[in-house]
């Protein structure tokens, strides 16, 4: 109740009479207790804007809960419970270093309390609080904060250890985003900004990497493989831990290596486990020696008798060759680690669901590899390392998807995954394979309609659609991979089965199957191209039917994207479809419901109609630029502060200009007249949005919006001449093409460089132009 | 936390680059016909940058 009438400013006493029965001397532990847990409860549910006001009650009340003199466990943990609960709206409090170091010490004492639920909330307050008050932790860190959580995690008790492995995974987390933050910010030319990471990690690594290593290697003999524990929470952390300290943590976790040859299968699986967790962080020219040697100990740990090791080395196989492809060039380590995986792939399905992952990896090294020895114009290498494999591989991996234990561990889903990669870096020499799986890819469609209608259970039923999903997924590999001699012949089965599949999911409801479906066809449109069109009445019930999906994101998303496809493949063609894809598009662009994301898709969109069917886009230009103008309207960043916002204003303003450059081109004609009467009915928003989006204040343009608005300014300059010239060559425009030549980004550079071409050649002129011409 | 151990997060990984990359190619796509509708050639604007 409190959560419904506080926001409209109803019962304002409810937090003051709470805070009331935990300080009154009179209230017994009960009410204590409720109270605190009543207040937990507001501020876990409650918007923390609402809450801002009245956080010093709240504090009052926790604070008071949770001091040592408070004999009751129970109350304690209430109060420390409801403090986790504040924290996000306690800044004020934060800020003034009176109350801060009252809030600090008494979480701090708290993690003394011998009752563990107590000890592990206090420990949760903590990475709370690092997480949102970074930047005042300095003073605490050295005096408290280290020893408490390096004590928390040499401790017995698991859930204990594992808050003070996730205290230091939040640290090292924060300070890796703080020092990218820092690096970006000295790349874009700002050498005055500081590096605000305290480098915590830096300093503290040395002396907890040890009790990282020692978790990693205690493991429960009852841990259940998917259970969260303190060996996997000390993974994670000294994985983060090594992004942050790059180099230095090879030298902490070296003398663990002597265990890579260990008896004890704990120890040899935690010293491969380190190994793995390491990499992503220290140069990978130095790992490359390290990597090398480690090779054929982690090749030769695939075929251990425990099932852990073997998992675990096959996971950080993938892991060496995502770091160090190059090792892929030493055909002779090839020769072993094929082998391994062959067999890796038919072991326990937890163990062949990292093998899978290991062939994606080891795949794209191969490919990259003999792209990086050239290609022809396809940009397709001839041939690569695994050509004389290739087809093996893929038969090997149908053959997984067809486990019968392959529902678990994810493992059929990553079979496909794995199959999708083979064929997206699949060589010349091995299109005959690609070609032979989309005929297996179709048929096992064919024979998962009829599995889906004799399922009768409803695990059984969502396995299927998985499938159909994956198999849609498939489908959008191999077309781009086929030849356009085959495209047209194999394009027809391609799209009997997808409406087959669209049919059976517009029925069972099936959302994940119906946007990989749209996604398929979408592929297929664009490499069909004009062939398309004799599919065009057919598709139209399931693609209005997508597009009608506001509730959906991801399908209506597909549908959209799919709209697109279909104009540039299809160009005119298209135009006797749109009076209701247009009309749809627009519903969904008013619908509440519609994910804001896809509007700004949609907006986009409009763009490719109208480049396809141009002056034919005359009906709809009125809805449209009604639909922009308001929309450009709502584009505004009213908190600089929040980056979803900013991006998503930027992202708008982007799609809204991409669209008036649609139309624009598709309004402009032979006669240079007749075009400048047509566009200058829309002429007025475009400028204002090409203004709003020039300022470099409070926040700049992405690179993005500054290419897209730089080409409609060269644009209107190119058709209007001199007498746009003075509404377009004035600040911020002329601010925001210098910063633009100057981005790193090829395109935002030559279309500002373009723009501020045509500004320059029309500039002399004296202008007179008439909006209402 | 539990995402990131080894390869658990990578299938939805995976499915996120693929709707990704599915923008990307539209935004592209949109970019080079622009830039042929407008006559360009990046190549020669960025060599002549700065003029």
């Amino acid at each position: 109740i409190a959560c419904a009438e506080l926001p409209h400013n109803l019962w304002p006493e409810v937090i003051s009479r709470l805070m009331d029965n935990v300080t009154n001397q009179q209230s017994g532990e009960m009410l204590k207790e409720s109270s605190l847990e009543t207040l937990g409860y507001i501020c876990h549910d409650i918007d923390s804007k609402v809450l801002e006001v009245r956080a010093n009650d709240i504090l009052i009340a926790i604070v008071h809960g949770m001091r040592a003199g408070e004999t009751s466990v129970h109350v304690r943990l209430a109060a420390t419970n409801a403090l986790l609960n504040s924290l996000e709206f306690t800044n004020k409090n934060f800020e003034a270093e009176q109350e801060r170091n009252i809030i600090m010490q008494v979480v701090c004492e708290s993690t003394n309390n011998p009752d563990q639920r107590c000890k592990v909330a206090s420990l949760q307050c903590l990475v709370r609080i690092m997480q949102l008050y970074y930047d005042y932790m300095l003073n605490y860190m050295a005096n408290a904060l280290f020893q408490i959580t390096l004590h928390a995690m040499r401790s017995e008790e698991a859930e204990v250890a594992m808050q003070g492995m996730e205290f230091w995974s939040t640290v090292a987390e924060e300070e890796f985003e703080l020092t990218l933050v820092y690096e970006e910010e000295l790349e874009r030319g700002n050498q005055a900004y500081r590096n605000k990471s305290q480098r915590f990690v830096e300093q503290a690594a040395s002396h907890y990497v040890p009790v990282l290593l020692n978790a990693m290697a205690h493991h429960d003999d009852c841990d259940d493989e998917d259970d969260w524990t303190p060996s996997k929470a000390a993974g994670i952390c000294l994985m983060l831990t090594a992004q942050c300290v790059k180099d230095d943590i090879v030298n902490y976790v070296m003398p663990f290596f002597v265990h890579f040859t260990s008896q004890d299968w704990k120890f040899k699986e935690a010293a491969i486990m380190a190994f793995g967790s390491i990499l992503d962080g220290p140069d990978p020219k130095k790992l490359m020696p390290l990597a090398q040697e480690a090779l054929p100990a982690i090749v030769e740990a695939m075929c251990d008798k425990n099932v852990s090791v073997r998992d675990t080395a096959a996971w950080a196989l993938g892991r060496v060759i995502d770091t160090c492809p190059e090792v892929v060039a030493n055909a002779e380590l090839l020769q072993k680690v094929l082998p391994a995986l062959s067999s890796g792939l038919h072991q326990e399905p937890r163990v062949a669901n990292n093998v899978c992952w290991t062939l994606v990896s080891l795949v794209k090294a191969c490919y990259e590899l003999a792209v990086s020895n050239g290609t022809d114009a396809s940009g397709q290498p001839d041939t690569f390392a695994l050509s004389a494999v290739f087809d093996a591989m893929i038969q090997e991996l149908l053959k997984i998807t067809e486990r019968p234990d392959g529902n678990q561990s994810n493992l059929r889903i990553t079979a496909y995954e794995a199959l999708m990669e083979l064929i997206k870096h699949s060589p010349k020499d091995c299109y005959q394979a690609v070609r032979n799986t989309t005929v297996v890819i179709l048929k096992k469609l064919e024979t998962l309609l009829q599995m889906e209608e004799q399922a009768t259970s409803e695990s059984d039923k969502a396995q299927v659609r998985d499938l159909q999903a994956m198999l849609c997924a498939t489908i959008q590999s191999v077309t781009r991979k086929l030849a356009d001699s085959d495209l047209p012949q194999v394009g027809e089965h391609i799209m009997k089965g997808l409406l087959q599949i669209m049919q059976r999911a517009s029925i069972t409801k099936s959302t994940t199957v119906m946007e990989e479906a749209l996604l398929a066809v979408s592929c297929l449109a664009e490499h069909l191209g004009k062939n398309f069109i004799v599919y065009m009445d057919v598709l139209k019930p399931y693609l209005l039917q997508g597009l009608s999906n506001v509730e959906e994101a991801q399908v209506c998303a597909a549908a959209v994207g799919a709209v697109t496809d279909l104009s540039r493949a299809i160009e005119k063609a298209i135009a006797p479809y749109l009076d209701e894809i247009v009309e749809l598009l627009i519903k969904c662009i008013q619908s509440p419901k519609l994910d804001r994301n896809v509007k700004v898709i949609i907006i986009g969109t409009f763009s490719d109609i109208a480049m396809a069917i141009e002056t034919n886009f005359e009906r709809y230009l009125q809805m449209v630029v009604q639909i922009l103008t308001e929309a450009q309207g709502a584009a505004i960043v009213v908190d600089p502060n929040d980056l979803d916002q900013v991006d998503y204003v930027d992202k708008l303003r982007d799609a809204c200009l991409n669209s008036y450059t649609g139309i624009f081109q598709g309004f402009k004609v032979e006669n240079i007249q007749a075009s400048r009467d047509s566009i200058g009915r829309f002429i007025k928003p475009m400028i204002e949005l090409i203004l709003v989006s020039s300022q470099l204040q409070p926040i700049p343009p992405s690179d993005s919006l500054m290419a897209t608005t730089a080409g409609l300014i060269g644009d209107l300059v190119n058709l209007y001449e001199q007498q746009i010239v003075p509404m377009l060559n004035v600040e911020p425009v002329i601010s925001m093409l210098a910063k633009a030549r100057k981005s790193k980004k090829s395109k935002t550079k030559s279309m500002a460089t373009w723009a501020t071409k045509e500004i320059k050649r029309f500039s002399k002129t004296d202008p007179t132009f008439n909006f209402n011409r | 936390r539990y995402s990131q151990f080894k390869n658990l997060s990578k299938a939805a990984e995976q499915q996120a680059k693929r709707r990704q990359e599915v923008l990307d190619r539209h935004r592209d796509g949109r970019f080079e016909k622009l830039i042929k509708l407008r006559n360009l050639a990046l190549d020669e604007e960025d060599s002549s940058d700065d003029e």
